[in-house]
């Protein structure tokens, strides 16, 4: 039988720590890809998916299930990636600074099988995120990748839903400009 | 191209979230509309690019959750006796002993425990009756020993497979950080040298003049540095 997050996180609180441990499975692949789709940084993903769990465990009578259980922890989750991107501060790393100075290779997509083609593609894409203002990588990231609904990033963010929508707009739009040289991006 | 304002809903339509009577509207406003329709078109293949990065393997993550919670005095005591099982006994003969010594007292019983042995002597009956139960202390001191010793092997055993567990990740987890730091590292190389050619470039063909030699790459030599004395 498949207990629901809510049931399981009432099992918890009745002091059943293996219930959270079905959570965290449940859960660390959403958690962790979207900290790395945020942040760019495996180890920061990482780091941020551990501290995500560790909160939510500590916190968990918090809980009131007044938004469901998922919501509650992407909202912790983008807490501790806004921390890392603090302490970071508004450095690039190398990798986009080098796509800023404009050393990326061509691609030409005639030299270059599909699954290379298709590897570059997603290197491109990648570095095309990590340049976005973080608001707008944030957004885009939770509806493309996390497929939430307007209503939950916006509950989740704390922000009005028509701002979600601006955002997204804004954040495909800039995508798009950066996207626009690369044969075969779109 | 003319300029639209539904923005808003051009998303909402994008990406599915309009009921039914809605998105007809914007159906039929596609149609008149070039400049929503380009913009339609070219947000859709970006989301197909977006879609290019999909997640390979995700490291199982261990949450230190036994950190967290605090004991209680019970569970201390709990956790003791199961590391020394002969205390277990120990605070069970004791609490004995004490109720054997006050109904002993009641009854005018002499106990005596010396090198001789256990010697009860049953003052009741008024007569002298010694039972020696002779029990041998080596012999329970001997036990008590090859328990704790048995107990501790056993956590010795656990906390080395925990150690090399902890290892294992450790040594994995400088791997990867190395790569990244060399990989980093190369890169840093190679924009330091872009950046001298470009210099040497502006150099060349404007006859400007670098207070700092572009040859410098890393830094800390300078020329003026003697090798050797
Ligand atoms: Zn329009």
């Amino acid at each position: 039988m498949q207990f629901s997050d809510e049931e399981l996180v009432e099992k918890v609180l009745k002091g059943e720590q293996r219930a959270f441990e079905v959570l965290v499975n449940r859960w660390q692949r959403q958690i962790y890809g979207l900290a790395l789709r945020i942040l760019g940084r495996e180890d920061d993903a990482y780091d941020v998916c551990q501290e995500t769990f560790l909160l939510a465990y500590r916190n968990l009578s918090k809980f009131r299930g007044e938004a469901k259980f998922s919501s509650w922890l992407y909202r912790i989750a983008i807490n501790c990636c806004h921390t890392v991107m603090r302490t970071r501060g508004n450095n690039l790393s190398l990798e986009c600074q080098r796509e800023e100075v404009g050393y990326e290779p061509s691609v030409e997509s005639d030299f270059l099988d599909e699954a290379m083609q298709k590897a570059q593609l997603s290197k491109i894409v990648r570095r095309a995120l990590m340049g976005l203002p973080a608001e707008m990588r944030e957004v885009i990231v939770m509806k493309e990748y996390q497929q939430m609904k307007f209503h939950e990033i916006a509950e989740v963010l704390g922000i009005p839903v028509s701002t979600v929508k601006t955002r997204l707009y804004t954040g495909l739009e800039q995508l798009r400009q950066r996207l626009s040289h690369i044969k075969g991006a779109l | 191209m003319k300029h639209c304002d539904r923005k808003e809903d051009l998303i909402t339509y994008l990406y599915g979230e309009m009921d039914a009577e809605q998105e007809r509207a914007f159906r039929r406003h596609l149609l008149s509309c070039s400049s929503c329709r380009v913009e339609e078109a070219s947000f859709r293949a970006v989301r197909t690019s977006l879609q290019s990065w999909q997640l390979g393997d995700v490291p199982q993550i261990v949450v230190p959750l036994e950190a967290t919670k605090r004991k209680s005095i019970a569970e201390y005591l709990e956790e003791m006796l199961a590391v020394f099982p002969m205390l277990r006994y120990a605070a069970v003969s004791a609490v004995a002993c004490l109720v054997m010594l006050t109904v002993a007292a009641a009854l005018n019983t002499e106990i005596r425990y010396d090198a001789t042995g256990f010697s009860v002597k049953l003052g009741l009956f008024n007569k002298v009756e010694t039972a020696a139960l002779s029990v041998d202390e080596q012999q329970v001191k001997a036990l008590i020993e090859a328990a704790v010793r048995e107990r501790e092997a056993q956590l010795r055993q656990e906390i080395e497979v925990k150690i090399a567990l902890l290892d294992k990740e450790l040594s994995e987890k400088n791997a990867t950080l190395l790569s990244k730091a060399a990989r980093e590292l190369k890169l840093e190389q190679r924009l330091r040298l872009q950046r001298a050619l470009m210099k040497l470039e502006q150099e060349r063909n404007y006859g400007i003049r670098f207070e700092q030699d572009p040859f410098n790459l890393w830094g800390g030599v300078s020329k003026s540095t003697s090798w050797g004395d």
